[in-house]
């Protein structure tokens, strides 16, 4: 491979790494925009009546990413929730999403009445102050921006079974079983159902999934088919031919390092709120190990198997 | 045969070239059909006309007793009525009238989805008996709404046949009903219902269906979906009611005064009440209340956004789908050319005519995107969203960059036979 052709694998490996890295961001953002357009649940949520803690047993046992609901008596606009797994992110325009190690907390919309003292910002619910993580909606003038979002303990109604909405992905029908859900109306779909969305989002984003690992598999390919010619030669200066695997796979990854890096870096600055740090990297670095594989593979496989080079 | 030979040592990054061009056609099909949803989307629930400020309207006889000694009068009925034509009558202002409430349906056919209350904190009462119906009923989701509230939602028969409003008379034997979307399956146009319409026994006729989700905004709530209700349309005016029915009408009236008066952004509250006190003397009603809703024009904008906000979206992760396939396919066809550069230059030295290596080329080109074309056509026709103008804006798509790809192969070829472009080997 010539400082050209590694070059054009590099602007490749780069390109399909940030296509990557986009696909990911678009799928957060999209899920985010849709809990938005509905009151902060999926068209996957449903409603049952049972006590929070008997819930949260059940759905811990089952392993599923899930955040639990319940309206909190007073004002319709302050829910209570908890979060089991890793449910998709909830549209947030500053700060960062609740965590399980987070004792009290609230995320809160922008029109929301926040106290400020000393530097801490903080949510007071019945005389019990919250401290304020994060704020609701994509942007601050959002449908979401009277909402508030509470985190804490004593805060599910466990005296007697009630109301309260589930949203996750597969919720093992064991639990369901036991629940006898009911479908939540808030979760009809909201805005999402004005459009198409439901069916044209996933479309877009399988092709994108999908063009994203064939563009990795060719550049894979067109390094492995770029860098024979230098192979071959170095085979026949008497190199082995692990000896010159190892050395064009480091060369390649090498060469990758910095545009990764660079991605990542932008990515996490950009992506805001809305990305965990840990997704971010697998998106940058799939695209880029795919090609590093499919290249070793191939490359090993043209030394290998061309016994006439001896 | 030189067509062949072009694809031998080819055939996988062909193959690839192939898939990428129709993913991202089948991506862009995506976005233009989501492009058209969000437009109508946008055209039915969100155009300039349904920007406007709402106001809610209701009575302020909160007091049970002082309720029911008013409606006990038919005189007070009349003004009700008459104070509903004027406000109807007055151009400055549209009279948004609808409440939904459960109606009790004899026989019902349906599931419990449409049952009133389903989805909500509230207790399904299910099938029971009906003493005035005499027989068994299930209370279910109905709205009622006069013809400027369903203007004004954009609502429409899917059929697209006009619903007869002027018609609508609640003395006549049955009265027509638009049923939600999804009673599609369970009742047909023409079936008959019998329920019970505040404490009366009414009989329904199902005259069309509502486009599936239909919306319009109700209790603050500009996602309120009536694809599980029943629509019953309001008289154009009940101020000459039977003496006789003056109960029914009397919670009629009431009924539809319970309105959202929608006027143009911007129009000042002053004008509101004063159009309301002219419409209250001349009619003899006072008894309403006023408040102003913003709630609607500020959910309106934020829907809008957020919808608009996923097309931009998708437009900007196209955009990157786009490019990073530009970028895989000039790869693929590089390295394609690269391969089949070295038979074209031993066949031109040869003496094989450079029109008939063209030829060859200009096939090859071809061939390659009839596959591309094949696999459109069958990815495509297994998508959900199937669409006409997306089909044909593709087909256009992919025939430009078609004939981008074959002025480009054969200028490589050229440049390859002419021996300058000893770069592209």
């Amino acid at each position: 491979m010539n400082a050209r052709s590694l070059l054009f694998i590099v602007l490749l490996v780069t390109l399909f790494s940030i296509l990557s890295v986009a696909l990911g961001l678009y799928d957060q953002t999209q899920r985010a925009l849709s809990l938005e357009g509905n009151n902060l649940y999926s068209s996957r949520s449903i409603s049952v009546s049972t006590t929070g803690a008997e819930l949260e047993s059940l759905l811990a046992r089952s392993g599923t990413s899930a955040r639990i609901f319940q309206e909190l008596p007073g004002d319709t606009s302050v829910r209570t929730v908890i979060e089991t797994g890793h449910p998709d992110p909830l549209p947030l325009h500053s700060g960062r999403q609740l965590q399980a190690g987070d004792v009290r907390a609230a995320l809160v919309g922008a029109d929301v009445k926040v106290n400020q003292d000393q530097g801490v910002t903080t949510y007071e619910f019945q005389g019990i102050l919250y401290p304020v993580v994060g704020y609701l909606g994509l942007h601050a003038n959002s449908l979401v921006s009277r909402t508030v979002l509470l985190q804490g303990p004593g805060l599910f109604d466990d005296t007697a079974a009630s109301r309260m909405i589930v949203d996750g992905s597969n919720i093992d029908d064991a639990v369901l079983e036991r629940l006898e859900p009911a479908p939540a109306a808030a979760a009809g779909g909201g805005t999402d159902r004005r459009t198409n969305i439901d069916f044209v989002s996933p479309v877009l984003l399988r092709f994108g999934w999908i063009l994203t690992v064939l563009g990795a598999i060719a550049t894979g390919l067109l390094a492995a088919s770029q860098s024979r010619r230098l192979n071959v030669v170095l085979f026949q200066l008497g190199a082995r031919r692990l000896h010159i695997l190892i050395r064009s796979v480091v060369r390649l990854l090498l060469w990758m390092t910095l545009p990764l890096l660079l991605i990542f870096g932008t990515a996490t600055v950009l992506s805001g709120p809305m990305q965990s740090t840990g997704a971010l990297l697998l998106n940058t670095l799939a695209p880029a190990t795919l090609i590093a594989g499919v290249f070793t593979v191939a490359s090993a496989w043209l030394l290998w198997k061309r016994h006439s080079w001896g | 045969m030189g067509l062949i030979e072009n694809f031998r040592g080819t055939l996988l990054s062909t193959v690839t070239k192939v898939l990428i061009v129709a993913f991202l056609g089948v991506t862009a099909y995506n976005l233009v059909s989501f492009t058209q949803s969000t437009r109508d989307a946008v055209n039915r629930s969100f155009s300039d006309s349904a920007a406007a400020d709402l106001y809610g309207l209701s009575d302020h006889l909160t007091d049970p007793d002082a309720f029911e000694q008013y409606r006990s009068s038919s005189d007070n009925i009349r003004k009700i009525a008459r104070f509903y034509d004027n406000l109807q009558s007055d151009r400055s202002l549209e009279v948004l009238s609808a409440f939904d409430q459960n109606l009790p349906i004899v026989n019902f056919e349906g599931g419990e989805t449409f049952e009133y209350g389903y989805g909500t904190e509230m207790a399904l009462q299910g099938p029971h008996l009906d003493e005035s119906l005499g027989g068994v009923a299930v209370n279910v989701k109905s709205m009622q709404m006069n013809q400027a509230a369903f203007e004004f939602y954009n609502l429409t028969d899917a059929a697209g046949k006009a619903f007869d409003w002027e018609s609508i008379d609640y003395s006549n034997p049955s009265t027509p009903v638009l049923l939600g979307s999804n009673y599609r399956g369970v009742y047909e146009i023409g079936d008959r219902l019998t329920g019970n319409l505040y404490s009366r026994v009414a009989r329904f006729e199902v005259v069309g269906f509502l486009e599936p989700n239909s919306s319009m905004f109700y209790q603050n709530d500009l996602n309120f979906y009536l694809d599980d209700y029943v629509l019953i349309p309001y008289p154009q005016s009940i101020e000459h009611f039977p003496e006789t029915e003056a109960y029914f009408y009397g919670i009629l009236a009431f009924a539809m005064i319970n309105a959202n008066v929608a006027v143009d952004t911007g129009t000042s509250p002053d004008v509101v009440l004063s159009t309301l006190a002219t419409a209250g003397n001349q009619s003899g009603f006072d008894a309403y209340a006023l408040i102003n809703v913003p709630s609607y024009i500020t959910q309106f904008a934020l829907v809008r956004n957020l919808i608009l906000d996923n097309l931009g979206l998708l437009v900007t992760i196209e955009i990157a789908l786009i490019i990073g396939s530009i970028v895989a396919i000039v790869a693929l066809t590089r390295f394609n050319h690269r391969r089949r550069s070295q038979r074209v230059r031993a066949l031109w030295m040869l003496g094989r005519r450079g029109s008939a290596l063209s030829g060859t080329a200009l096939a090859t080109t071809v061939i390659e995107y009839a596959a591309i074309a094949v696999a459109l056509v069958f990815l495509i026709q297994r998508l959900p969203n199937q669409d006409s103008t997306s089909g044909l804006l593709i087909t256009a798509g992919v025939f430009v960059l078609f004939l981008l790809d074959a002025i480009w192969q054969q200028r490589l070829v050229k440049t390859t036979i002419l021996g300058t472009g000893g770069k592209t080997a």
